[in-house]
């Protein structure tokens, strides 16, 4: 839907910068995840929690960053 | 008109957004990352601040007809203090990016107190021209 759906060549600035965050998000996303799966404190489970909610949000973020600039650059001049 | 259920854990977001492609009207399909966006922050802030627990739910109700949608994300505990940042603000940005976004994207938004909270959504067909995420007080 977001994000991976809507490809930008890579021969652009704005399709590397899309790309660049969508790695950062998604692999932070991802560590959270590894963390979160190897933990067995409470109080630092409620915390790699709240992490991982707000990485989600990154990735939704940066999903729409890039269908954003898939728009604007697909416009025609 | 559709109703979910969506358990208030971290994977909540996403699957809030998973709910769209299925109810989005055709007239609104190119702004669906836009409306994806919204409900993304606007779950997120559900869970986060609106939520007893990791078993508790957030609920989703979206009327939509040719070209309008209106979506409304519930929540346990009353949803206080619903209001975007001030874009000028200097310093730490932990809250209030969320809105900032809902306001700049979505037609129209706003939230009921509760118990139980709710933030509301709409959104119009507008054609296909990206709309600049640039808050109403800036513009």
């Amino acid at each position: 839907m977001t994000g991976q759906d809507h490809a930008v060549p890579l021969d652009s600035p704005a399709a590397l910068v899309a790309t660049a965050a969508e790695a950062a998000s998604v692999e932070t996303a991802a560590a959270i995840d590894r963390a979160a799966a190897i933990n067995d404190d409470p109080e630092v489970a409620e915390v790699l929690d709240e992490a991982a909610l707000t990485a989600e949000q990154a990735v939704g973020r940066v999903g729409w960053l890039r269908s954003f600039l898939r728009r604007l650059f697909a416009r025609p001049a | 008109m559709p109703r979910h259920s969506i358990p208030a854990n971290p994977r909540a977001p996403a699957a809030a957004r998973a709910t769209l492609v299925d109810v989005i009207p055709s007239a609104l399909a190119d702004r669906l990352d836009d409306v994806a966006l919204v409900l993304s922050e606007v779950v997120t802030n559900a869970v986060k601040h609106g939520s007893r627990d990791r078993q508790d739910e957030v609920r989703l109700v979206v009327e939509a007809d040719g070209d309008w949608l209106h979506v409304e994300v519930e929540q346990s505990l009353p949803a206080l203090h619903v209001a975007p940042r001030d874009p000028h603000r200097t310093g730490p940005r932990e809250t209030g990016t969320g809105l900032l976004l809902v306001e700049a994207l979505a037609d129209a938004w706003g939230a009921e107190p509760g118990p139980p909270g709710r933030v509301w959504f709409d959104f119009e067909a507008q054609g296909d021209i990206p709309r600049t995420p640039v808050p109403s007080s800036e513009q």
